[in-house]
């Protein structure tokens, strides 16, 4: 049959690069001194399916690195190498060397045989200073010189070890002239213990040239000591055809060790009689078939003329039949046989024995209990076979969650309409709807869950960064993370990569001591690096904390002014100082590493936050360590809102920043220069932020005392919104404002309300910073 | 149609077999690994079951080590599909009670003869 093996292409790239991955992680996890068997055995197991995948697809050089890697992670599997610094740098670097191959071979662009080989070249090299031999580097070498394929072909067929030993001369010889095999085939009673068929090998045999099969009845026991799992024949054969010692032997491979096999090569070949053969394979049939095992076709000998052969014996001499079994047989020959010669013309005879018990058979029928039946059934249905999950582009989830969106817009449109309707059904078409906004709502969940994914695909990377960057700076880092499997939005987790990056570079590079200044400070040499993710309220918190150096507010602070991002005679405290960092064109490092300085700041590492809806600040501990503290929305499709009404505007409060809505009276109000309308609000005095000024829009009234102030919180800092009032609460979707229209200071998207308008979803950040920005230009 | 339980850890190896067996005709069952081998053999019968070595949960081995230890399976051909070929491994194979193997890479041809001679 042909089959187009490209076809799972796909498949194999899929998994292989998610099996490398599993390969980079329990590498990092590998513990130099004691490492763990199971861990090693994962790797290997990595190594070992993606080598198979690429010879089966024909990805040789692929296969040929993933050869020797795998000989390699061999050794360190049967404990004959240990694993060293050096071994696992190597092992990375083929992590790394294999996800490049499979990316060039997927995009169809050449592979860097250079770094390939140079690699492999490092793995032969260690491999051959574990064999010790002087003359090691030089076969290395010369495996090197000689192409990829001879270093595999060197270790590709490890010689056959077996029970039966035998001179490979006359196997080697090719087999293009006509020779007479004598094979002794004696099957020990086990042989069908694993399921082999004797038959079956005595077809094959068939196949190779003219077969001549006598058998040796000898050991069948009497009828009452027949044991029916047992073997009891034995054969004594004939081949005469263009066949080799090896084509024999492979015909009787799995049989090795289960018999005693005797191949010798006869001087002389004489005809075989094709009828006998024929009628000696149809009589075996007929007692197979007696015996309740399958039938089979006849098999079709082969007429040839035998040229004599070279006298040459090949085979070993088989040994002595090792048991002893009682000589009385079923067949019509008496004890004194030592051999039944079944002929032509002794054929009817195993077929008039019809008492005899059925021989064990190959294929027993299939007898399974109703019960199994309909289990086996569900197990079917139930799709086993694969591992329970579905690949689904992000297109088509996007495209669902879209239509769930309009959905919930059509709903939240019916509820509205629901709610004025009068008359003996309202009731009822008011059930529905509330029932509709529950399913909604569920519905919704389904979709959104569908696209959240664990932290960890993102957390995956640091191990091997952390390693890498800490070797390279001469520095001691012991990475731990918690809440991997804190799941987010996909397209969340797709852009909260880079900033966390840039966070552990900045916290690996200017954060942790060198061991001897952390032990010159008082600390482990070793400095501590953490990522946590964990949910907290509707959101996700990430940090990112360190126990090095923490940040020198003097040392911002001088910065700051010497950029002339502060006034020269501003005061500022440590924590405001700390914001000094986020601010654009702001970076204390004395020179630009390769390692966090690339030109990018934390300014952009805010901004990132921000698109996505989230904040980050920053703990400052001086000495003792900094911990950056990203708070993510969980999704950035759907948000719970409060509506507000300023005029005859709607807007959208994000629910999790409101702290407390509340009515006040107009003489707690106070003035104070530069910082516009305060009121105190828990023992602090919170500015008053009056929307329909801000968005220019005609209020209902200015009067403090006739709308309510809505305190929020933003970027750490709280404000009250002073509007005409509050509406209801609803999950709403957000629509983009940006790729829709532009992008407007304060406002974080749109959406559409039940009656059809639009609401802008307010980004309270950017109010504050909006609000503040006037009061001061005030 | 003769039924054939087949036991792999890659998906696309799972894949590749499934396609090539079922378009000769097989009826086809597929496990992950050993641990859900098992399962589905103890639950229904096969005339043939083609296991993987190294896989995660149970490996090849010892499925066929248990396979062979249920009476529904004491003569059933058990064959392992494997790209170690050397000796050692067949004879761990043999001893565990495995018929033969298949030496990968994937060969659909080689397996379809393989099949179709075993199941004769």
């Amino acid at each position: 049959m042909t089959l187009d093996l490209t076809q799972f292409h796909d498949a194999f790239f899929e998994e292989s690069f998610e099996a490398l991955d599993m390969m980079e992680a329990s590498l990092l996890k590998l513990d130099l001194g004691a490492p763990d068997a199971e861990l090693i055995n994962t790797i290997f197991r990595v190594a070992h399916s993606i080598k198979g995948g690429s010879a089966t697809f024909g990805f040789s050089e692929i296969a040929s690195f993933t050869h020797s890697l795998e000989t390699l992670l061999d050794e360190l599997r049967a404990n004959r190498l240990q694993v060293t610094q050096a071994i696992s740098d190597l092992l990375l670097k083929s992590v790394d060397a294999m996800r490049d191959m499979l990316r060039a071979v997927q995009a169809k662009k050449p592979i860097d045989s250079q770094r390939v080989a140079d690699l492999q070249f490092d793995t032969e090299m260690i491999l051959a200073q574990r064999n010790g031999a002087a003359a090691a580097p030089a076969e290395a070498a010369a495996a090197q010189g000689t192409s990829t394929s001879a270093a595999q072909s060197a270790n590709a067929s490890p010689a056959e070890g077996g029970s039966s030993t035998t001179t490979q001369a006359a196997a080697s010889t090719p087999g293009t002239s006509e020779r007479r095999w004598k094979i002794s085939f004696r099957p020990y009673p086990e042989l069908f213990a694993r399921g082999n068929d004797p038959l079956r090998m005595l077809r094959e045999l068939a196949e190779l040239g003219t077969l001549n099969v006598e058998v040796d009845l000898d050991r069948l026991p009497s009828f009452d000591a027949l044991e029916t799992q047992n073997c009891y024949l034995a054969w004594n054969l004939e081949l005469s055809g263009a066949v080799d010692e090896a084509a024999i032997r492979q015909v009787f491979d799995w049989a090795e060790g289960d018999c005693d096999l005797s191949i010798t090569l006869e001087s002389t070949a004489p005809p075989a009689e094709d009828i006998t053969n024929y009628a000696l394979i149809a009589e075996f049939d007929a007692m197979q078939a007696a015996s309740g095992a399958p039938t089979h076709a006849p098999v079709a000998a082969n007429a040839a003329a035998p040229a004599a052969p070279p006298a040459e014996s090949a085979g070993a001499a088989p040994p002595p039949n090792a048991l002893d079994a009682s000589n009385a047989p079923a067949a019509p020959q008496a004890d004194t046989a030592a051999t039944a010669k079944v002929t032509a013309a002794a054929a009817p005879a195993p077929a008039e024995t019809p008492a005899r018990k059925p021989e064990p058979t190959v294929n027993p029928e299939p007898h399974h209990a109703p019960e199994r039946v309909s289990k086996s059934e569900a197990a079917a249905a139930s799709g086993i076979g694969d591992s329970g999950s579905i690949r689904v582009s992000v297109e088509k989830i996007d495209e669902l969650m879209n239509t769930v969106g309009e959905l919930v817009i059509t709903q939240s449109m019916l509820s509205q309409l629901g709610r004025n309707l009068e008359g003996p059904a309202a009731d009822q078409f008011r059930l529905g709807l509330a029932e509709l906004e529950r399913n909604m709502r569920e519905l919704q969940d389904s979709v959104m869950r569908v696209r959240m994914l664990p932290i960890s695909f993102v957390f995956s990377r640091f191990p091997r960064m952390v390693r890498d960057l800490a070797q390279r700076l001469g520095k001691q880092i012991e990475l731990v993370m918690t809440g991997e499997q804190t799941e987010l939005d996909k397209t969340v987790l797709e852009k909260i990569g880079d900033p966390l990056v840039h966070l552990v570079r900045n916290s690996i590079d200017h954060g942790i001591e060198k061991p001897e200044v952390r032990v010159a400070k008082g600390k482990s040499p070793t400095g501590h690096l953490r990522l946590d993710a964990c949910h907290r309220g509707g959101n996700i918190c990430v940090e990112v904390s360190d126990d090095g150096g923490g940040l020198d507010p003097a040392r911002i602070i001088a910065k700051a002014r010497a950029r002339g991002l502060i006034g020269p005679n501003e005061t500022v405290t440590d924590e405001q100082a700390c914001e000094l960092i986020f601010l654009p064109g702001f970076s204390t490092a004395e020179t630009t590493t390769d390692v966090s300085g690339r030109g990018v700041g934390l300014d952009v590492v805010r901004r990132n936050v921000k698109e996505l809806g989230g904040s980050i600040e920053v703990k400052n501990d001086p000495g003792r360590g900094a911990r950056f503290i990203i708070t993510l929305p969980l999704t950035l499709a759907i948000v719970d809102g409060q509506s507000i009404a300023v005029g005859k505007q709607n807007y959208i409060v994000p629910l999790i920043s409101i702290i407390e809505s509340l009515q006040i009276k107009q003489g707690s109000l106070n003035r104070i220069a530069g910082r516009g309308e305060v009121f105190a609000f828990r023992g602090d005095y919170v500015p008053v932020i009056r929307l329909h000024e801000l968005f220019n829009v005609e209020p209902r009234s200015r009067e403090l005392d006739e709308g309510l102030i809505v305190i929020v919180e933003g970027d750490g800092r709280r404000v009250g919104l002073f509007v005409d009032d509050l509406l209801g609460q609803q999950q709403v979707v957000i629509k983009s404002l940006e790729t829709n229209y532009g992008h407007i200071d304060g406002v974080s998207g749109a959406t559409i309300l039940g009656d059809g308008s639009v609401a802008l979803i307010l980004d309270l950040p950017g109010i504050i910073r909006r609000a503040s920005a006037g009061a001061r230009a005030n | 149609m003769p039924r054939i339980l087949t036991v792999d850890d890659s998906a696309a190896m799972r894949q590749m077999v499934r396609v090539t067996l079922t378009s000769a005709g097989y009826d086809v069952e597929q496990a992950k690994d050993g641990r859900e081998a098992l399962d589905i053999a103890n639950a229904s019968t096969f005339d043939l079951v083609i296991t993987d070595v190294n896989m995660p949960e149970m490996d090849g081995l010892t499925l066929v080590r248990h396979l062979r230890g249920m009476p529904s399976y004491r003569h059933t051909p058990l064959l392992v599909l494997t790209t170690e070929g050397s000796a050692e491994r067949k004879m761990q194979g043999r001893e565990a009670g495995a018929t033969g193997w298949l030496v990968k890479p994937f060969n659909p041809d080689r397996l379809l003869a393989t099949v179709a001679k075993v199941l004769k």
